[in-house]
């Protein structure tokens, strides 16, 4: 038997075509090699051939050998994941163009993250107000809290007093209480929501008994709520900050101060007499 | 051999996730829209809710997804669409409540807006709204009847009026409907909820933004 045809006889049972191609490449070196031996000992290029296949064994017999041996389930799931990622890849290709294009269109706006300010900061204002901030004190607040997925840290803290001069009729001296959280998360798909009425749906009360709330119809009034704002600012994928600003009533600090989260029933203490946020 | 294409395959699947990774984080990680629903409500650190209304919308189907649900906790109603993620409203403790729907429930030819009745008194057999929309100096009544949607009444105010003078001022105030929030609602409007012989078992009244709270 010629080797191309033996070849052929032994490796039809192997039914994932690059595997019968590589193990008819494997065989026919074999039965090359064998037919060089005969040559050499004198045969002639036809004999040695027919010598060599004979020497090989029956190929209806291999084949069954070879086909029971060869599953071509592998093979194939190989052959399905090259023709995945090919499209995947240009898909991501195609994907990664849009949205670099729309990436420079549209840049992202640059993020200062809140920062403990400088210990007095003054500002001037056309009508000839004057404002002046002065930094009261700060602290560093340590632990995290765990709410529905995300951790909360307290970066930042610190009571500034606030005075006015001007024409205008602004109050002439607040103390502003800052506190920023911070929410992360690993799960960069699921940032928390970045809303800032995250932190003003609901009410935020103090060890003193006072209670903060944003004057809005419908949630809370300054006859019964002293002022509360928050605003946001996004750290990457996966956090957010919250810059949260109470109006105390007067320079003296609470002990500590009650801060809802989000629209369920969440919220947190940032304890300033121990310096720890907590549940 | 075997092992080789075991190998090789695990290595392209690999690298098919990651891109597939890539192409979904470039895309601002879509979900379909009831995993987005749950997703919303756990960014917002709200309740999961109980889902008890979906439908579509004819104008989120023509920019994605047309899915709308609305689902309930004890203390909070869930509205959320494609374009209005998640808007929570007040549940009344001690009697029905009525919200909005967040996305028109039809463009053309009738322009509609969907609201929604949820905790009817136990026997309502039928559900009727009155609802009193204005725009500038244009004002009218509007009385719809509810459809029974499992455990809700759907109210479907379509546009009454063709090409006229009215038509924009109807046409804003609806439009308007589906951006109100609990605490800026402006319109004035009544929900009756009737037994099977037609007696009134619950009026749930509400007279507009300014007013106060809406009263069961």
């Amino acid at each position: 038997m010629f080797a191309k045809v033996w070849v052929e006889e032994a490796t039809r049972k192997i039914r994932f075509k690059p595997d019968r191609a590589a193990v008819g490449r494997e065989l026919d070196g074999h039965i090359r090699d064998i037919r060089d031996k005969y040559e050499a000992q004198g045969l002639s290029p036809y004999d040695a051939e027919m010598r060599a296949t004979a020497d090989m064994g029956d190929p209806a017999a291999i084949a069954e050998d070879l086909g029971r041996i060869h599953k071509p389930y592998w093979g194939w799931l190989w052959r399905l994941s090259q023709w995945a990622l090919g499209i995947l890849l240009v898909w991501a290709v195609l994907t990664g163009i849009g949205y670099v294009r729309n990436r420079l269109e549209y840049p992202a706006a640059e993020v200062e993250l809140p920062q403990l300010p400088e210990e007095v900061e003054t500002r001037t204002y056309a009508d000839g107000g004057v404002r002046t901030f002065r930094l009261m004190d700060s602290w560093d607040i340590g632990g995290s809290v765990d709410l529905g997925g995300y951790r909360f840290t307290v970066p930042l803290a610190y009571l500034q007093e606030r005075t006015y001069e001007g024409p205008e009729d602004y109050t002439p001296l607040q103390y502003e209480l800052t506190v920023c959280l911070r929410a992360s998360s690993w799960r960069f798909w699921e940032p928390i929501s970045a809303g800032q009425y995250m932190i003003l749906s609901h009410e935020a009360v103090d060890s003193d008994g006072n209670r903060y709330g944003r004057w809005e119809p419908g949630l809370f009034s300054q006859e019964t709520h002293r002022h509360y704002f928050c605003n946001t600012y996004g750290d990457g994928p996966f956090a957010v900050w919250y810059e949260i600003q109470l109006d105390l009533p007067d320079g003296e600090m609470p002990d500590w101060v009650d801060i809802p989260i989000g629209y369920g029933e969440e919220r947190l203490r940032v304890n300033f007499a121990e310096g720890v946020v907590g549940p | 051999m075997t092992s080789r294409h075991i190998r090789r395959a695990l290595r392209n699947l690999g690298l098919a996730a990651l891109a597939a990774l890539v192409i979904w984080s470039m895309k601002g990680y879509p979900l379909p829209m009831e995993m987005d629903f749950r997703r919303y409500e756990r960014q917002s650190l709200a309740e999961r809710s109980e889902i008890l209304f979906r439908c579509e919308s004819q104008g989120e189907a023509m920019l994605g997804d047309p899915d709308m649900f609305l689902g309930v906790t004890d203390t909070a109603i869930h509205t959320s669409s494609d374009t209005h993620p998640l808007n929570i409203w007040p549940r009344n403790a001690d009697g029905p409540t009525l919200v909005v729907l967040p996305s028109e429930l039809e463009l053309q030819p009738v322009f509609t807006v969907g609201l929604v009745a949820v905790g009817a008194p136990e026997g309502t057999a039928t559900a009727r709204l009155t609802i009193t929309l204005s725009r500038l100096d244009w004002a009218e009544d509007y009385t719809v009847d509810g459809q029974r949607q499992g455990a809700v009444f759907l109210f479907s105010l379509a546009a009454r009026h063709g090409e006229d003078d009215w038509r924009s001022h109807e046409r804003e105030a609806l439009s308007e409907l589906t951006h109100q929030q609990p605490r800026t609602f402006l319109y004035p409007y009544t929900v009756e909820f009737f037994d099977a012989d037609g007696e009134t078992l619950d009026v749930l009244a509400y007279d507009g933004y300014g007013s106060g709270e809406v009263a069961a």
